[in-house]
């Protein structure tokens, strides 16, 4: 639960460092298409790190990046295929962003800055944690932008106004730009506070 | 003994990468042929209903990319021409089913797959709008747009005058 707030607050890829921005600013217009981005990238993530972390010691150095994103190629394009299968509504609503999962800046960086180091049970674990909490930050932002933008969250039933009284700037590149802009502020400045507020009760008990 | 060793970590990895997805490529590309036909089948069924004598496949790909011709035979033999049409929507590809009578109206539109953006540019699918394109003659093709959604609206007004065109040069009507 501690490493779960850690990735959720310190190191949170969407809102602290902002990696793999490209989709959160693509697929974010609906709701539903923030949940199966999130999901597909945390499939990637378990089982990339899986892999990494299993033959890692086998991997020499100078190749370690190639081997790497082949590694990391072939289960996205494993997942394409299995989707356009069995569910090509998620296929077809994701699109571009499907494939392009395999330059997501987040799922190579737990694989070098983690799986590579660390026995394959951790590195499952810190996996699992950085796609559920890429999910968890995306789907507020399609809840932001799919309910401001056309007025319903047609995934959980959820309508509160009529599309031509919606604010249809959500649904607009620079309204992705606009809410994750705000939602980045506000996130920031809870955690300041909460650092803040941490920093003094060390000092209290100290 | 690592300059060796390298490209054979990078030989066996990709190895057994092709083999993965060379194995779930043949698993999944069956199913996903049959998904297809049976969506086309399903397009048809809802166009004409039960109204369908046979449906036959006319052309395929030497009309421009991933366009195909049908030709459905209904009940009472008069004969529609179907054309598969492919544009480029605001979101992914715009593919379409646009049938046409023998005086060449456009009598059926059926979207195959439509990724327009809820709201905007999926109104080119709602009934208001498909029945403004219903009776448009081949001849002369004039498609209104929607304002606020050029793109979209593009894509199907650029795929019925493709298809006119095909329909107007190509003797489909025997």
């Amino acid at each position: 639960m501690n490493k779960f707030n850690n990735t959720l607050i310190n190191e949170n890829p969407t809102f602290v460092q902002f990696l793999g921005l490209c989709p959160t600013l693509a697929v974010t217009v609906l709701f539903s298409g923030a949940i199966w981005m999130g999901i597909s990238v945390t499939i990637v993530l378990v089982l990339s790190t899986f892999f990494i972390s299993l033959f890692k010691n086998l991997i020499p150095d100078g190749v370690r990046i190639p081997v790497y994103t082949t590694i990391i190629a072939t289960i996205v394009t494993l997942l394409i295929m299995i989707l356009e299968t069995y569910a090509p509504s998620i296929y077809t609503q994701l699109g571009i962003y499907l494939p392009l999962i395999v330059v997501n800046c987040i799922v190579l960086g737990r694989a070098e800055a983690f799986a590579s180091k660390n026995t394959v049970r951790a590195s499952v674990y810190d996996g699992f944690i950085t796609g559920i909490v890429f999910l968890l930050s995306l789907s507020v932002i399609g809840f932001v932008r799919e309910l401001f933008g056309t007025g319903q969250i047609k995934m959980l039933h959820i309508s509160i106004m009529q599309l031509s009284e919606a604010c249809q700037l959500f649904t607009t590149g620079a309204g992705a730009f606009f809410t994750l802009g705000l939602l980045a502020w506000a996130f920031n400045s809870f955690k300041r506070t909460r650092d803040r507020n941490i920093k003094k009760e060390v000092k209290v008990n100290g | 003994m690592n300059i060796i060793k390298m490209p054979i970590t990078l030989v066996i990895t990709t190895v057994i990468s092709a083999f993965l997805i060379a194995s779930v490529y043949s698993i999944t590309q069956p199913v996903l042929e049959q998904k297809q036909a049976d969506k086309l089948e399903s397009s048809f069924r809802e166009m004409y209903g039960t109204n369908i004598k046979s449906i036959d496949l006319i052309s395929e790909n030497n009309t421009p990319d991933n366009t195909a011709v049908y030709q459905v035979t209904k009940l009472d033999d008069t004969k529609e021409i179907i054309f598969q049409m492919q544009e480029v929507g605001k979101n992914g590809p715009l593919k379409v089913l646009l049938g046409y009578d023998s005086n060449n109206n456009l009598s059926k539109v059926q979207y195959l797959e439509m990724t327009e953006t809820p709201g905007i540019g999926a109104k080119i699918a709602e009934d208001s709008y498909v029945n403004t394109l219903i009776g448009i003659n081949a001849s002369d093709p004039q498609v209104d747009g929607i304002s606020g959604a050029s793109i979209s609206s593009t894509a199907i007004r650029t795929a019925i005058e493709n298809s006119s065109e095909l329909l107007i040069g190509g003797n489909y009507h025997e």
